[in-house]
Parts: structure tokens; C-alpha cells; sequence
């Protein structure tokens, strides 16, 4: 049987309340997450914080037709 | 320059909206990819965590704040991926990524604890902690079904994976073909094979049941073919 690991120095967990705040999300952890995934998938940077597309842009798109400004 | 994207809610589809594929769809299978490749990074910082932890190099309190924390990002980008990214985030999508987070932390504190006790081995306490992440798609497909409830699809198919993980349940799923949306379990929560469920979910946005082939499926708007 494998021994056991004790950590040397012991330290105070996280209680229940603890938990639940960590566990909340804010904007910050939205902004961060996104940050990190531009940076982790830089091909692919912006994918999160895409923007709608327009109802017409879609249209175009699916007739094949190049989409330009207004 | 990177690549700017939009998010089509009709569709339901990402698309680039600068550079030389300007316009182009982003495949579902192309962000699932990169959902794996998360869920593979994430795997390899929480093996680097672990390791100073079994090295006594940080405490068990440390250990368990860095874990939580790339859970916390690797769950946010999935769900965020799976919605449609941040326009689309709403108070509801918060308290679902929340209620994901609690439930993982209890996991984890439970794992900590047991940990802090001496009640594991090394090679316990690696297996364990190498799990973390897998649910990672489970969350992707939960902010797909979220993103597609909320965008007028009335319909949902399960799609097996057909990979080594698929279970007899995936199966039977698959087999139920097209059913109302909400009616079969999210992906990864109700079949034998859990986190390491692969399946995913096809919506349609039709009034009546869709009846149609696989052939037929190719001939749908969300591949562009079709209005």
C-alpha cells in the first residue's frame, strides 16, 4: 500500500461562506478569463468579446455576397 | 492583427469578421477544439500546482486557491464560449457558472481536506487532481443549450460522440432523435461516462419536429446553403 502524504505545514481551508464568494463571478472574472483566452489562442483572440452581427450581415453571408460598411 | 469575430444568434455560429477568412463561419468542431486544448492546459498547470504541493513547496490552502481559480477561468471561457461569448452574458449565465463553481469547490475543499488530514497517497492525490477540467465541455455544451433556448430553437438531437467514451446512454440518447428542447439531460450529467462525455447537441430553430435524413441535415441554414 502506497504511504501517505502529510504537507508539512498545515494551513486553514476555506469555509462554507468562503466557498460561496469564491465561487461568484464578476465582471473582473469575465474581463480576466477573456484576456486569457485572447492571449492562451492569440488565432483566435477576440472570440469571446464578439460582437452581434447584424440581421443583414447574415443575409449577406448566406447569399454569398461580400458584406461592407453602411 | 488578430482576428476579430462576430457571433450570429440566428445561427447560433461565430464568424471571422477581419482577414483573409472574413465572413467564414467558425465551425462548432473547430471551438470544441479548442475547449480540449483548454481542458489539456488546464490539466498541465494543475499537474505543476500539485507537483510544488506534494514538494511541500506551497501549503494545502495555496494549492487549493490556485486550483479554484484556473477551474474559475476554465469554466468562465467555456460557457462563454458556448453562449455566444460576453454580449450575450447575462445575470442568469452568471448564477449558472456560479452554481457549476460551488459544486466543484465543495468537491475540491473535500479533496483538500483529505489531503491536509494524510488521508491520500501521492498517486491518489494526482489522479484525483488530474480530473479537474474535464468538465470543462460539459459547460460548453450547457451555454450552447442556454444560447439556443434563448434564440428560438424549439428542437435538440443528441449526437454521439463515436469515440471510445461513448456509453450505452449516449447511445440511447442518440437514439431518441429529435425531441423538445429541455427534455434530454445536459451533456455530461446524467450518462455512465460523466465529464468524459464528448457527445454533443444539434438544435433546430423549425415550429413542427424536423424529419429529416442525415442528407437532409446538410441543407439547413446554419451551414450557409440555405436561407
Amino acid at each position: 500500500m502506497d504511504a501517505k502524504f502529510k504537507p508539512e505545514t498545515l494551513s486553514k481551508l476555506p469555509d462554507a461562506m468562503q466557498i460561496l464568494r469564491q465561487a461568484q463571478i464578476s465582471i473582473s472574472d469575465v474581463d480576466a478569463a477573456v484576456e486569457d483566452w485572447d492571449k492562451t489562442f492569440p488565432e483566435y483572440a477576440g472570440l469571446l468579446s464578439a460582437l452581434p452581427i447584424r440581421e443583414s450581415q447574415t443575409l449577406n453571408a448566406i447569399n454569398g455576397t461580400k458584406t461592407g460598411g453602411d | 492583427m488578430a482576428a476579430q469575430f462576430t457571433f450570429d444568434a440566428k445561427t447560433q455560429r461565430f464568424r471571422y469578421a477581419t482577414g483573409s477568412f472574413a465572413g467564414r463561419f467558425v465551425s462548432r468542431a473547430d471551438v470544441q477544439d479548442l475547449i480540449e486544448q483548454r481542458i489539456k492546459d488546464t490539466k498541465k498547470d494543475i499537474g505543476t500546482i500539485t507537483d510544488l504541493l506534494l514538494q511541500n513547496k506551497i501549503t494545502t490552502a495555496t494549492w487549493y486557491d490556485a486550483m479554484a481559480e484556473a477551474v474559475k477561468k476554465g469554466q468562465t471561457q467555456a460557457y462563454l464560449a458556448g453562449k455566444g461569448g460576453t454580449y450575450q452574458f447575462k445575470s442568469r449565465d452568471k448564477g449558472i457558472i456560479g452554481k457549476t463553481l460551488v459544486d466543484e469547490y465543495i468537491y475540491l475543499r473535500r479533496f483538500a481536506q483529505e489531503i491536509e488530514d494524510g488521508k491520500l497517497s501521492v498517486k491518489q492525490i494526482r489522479d484525483r487532481a488530474s480530473k479537474y477540467g474535464d468538465s470543462f465541455h460539459k459547460t460548453y455544451e450547457r451555454g450552447r443549450a442556454e444560447a439556443h433556448r434563448e434564440n428560438g430553437h424549439y428542437w435538440e438531437r443528441w449526437v454521439t460522440a463515436q469515440d471510445e467514451k461513448t456509453c450505452p446512454d449516449c447511445v440511447g440518447y442518440g437514439l431518441l432523435s429529435w425531441q423538445r428542447i429541455g427534455s434530454l439531460p445536459g451533456i455530461g450529467t446524467a450518462t455512465a461516462c460523466k465529464m468524459r462525455c464528448r457527445c454533443y447537441k444539434e438544435y433546430s430553430n423549425e415550429f413542427n419536429k424536423p424529419n429529416r435524413s442525415n442528407f437532409d441535415s446538410l441543407l439547413v441554414t446554419k451551414n450557409g446553403w440555405l436561407r
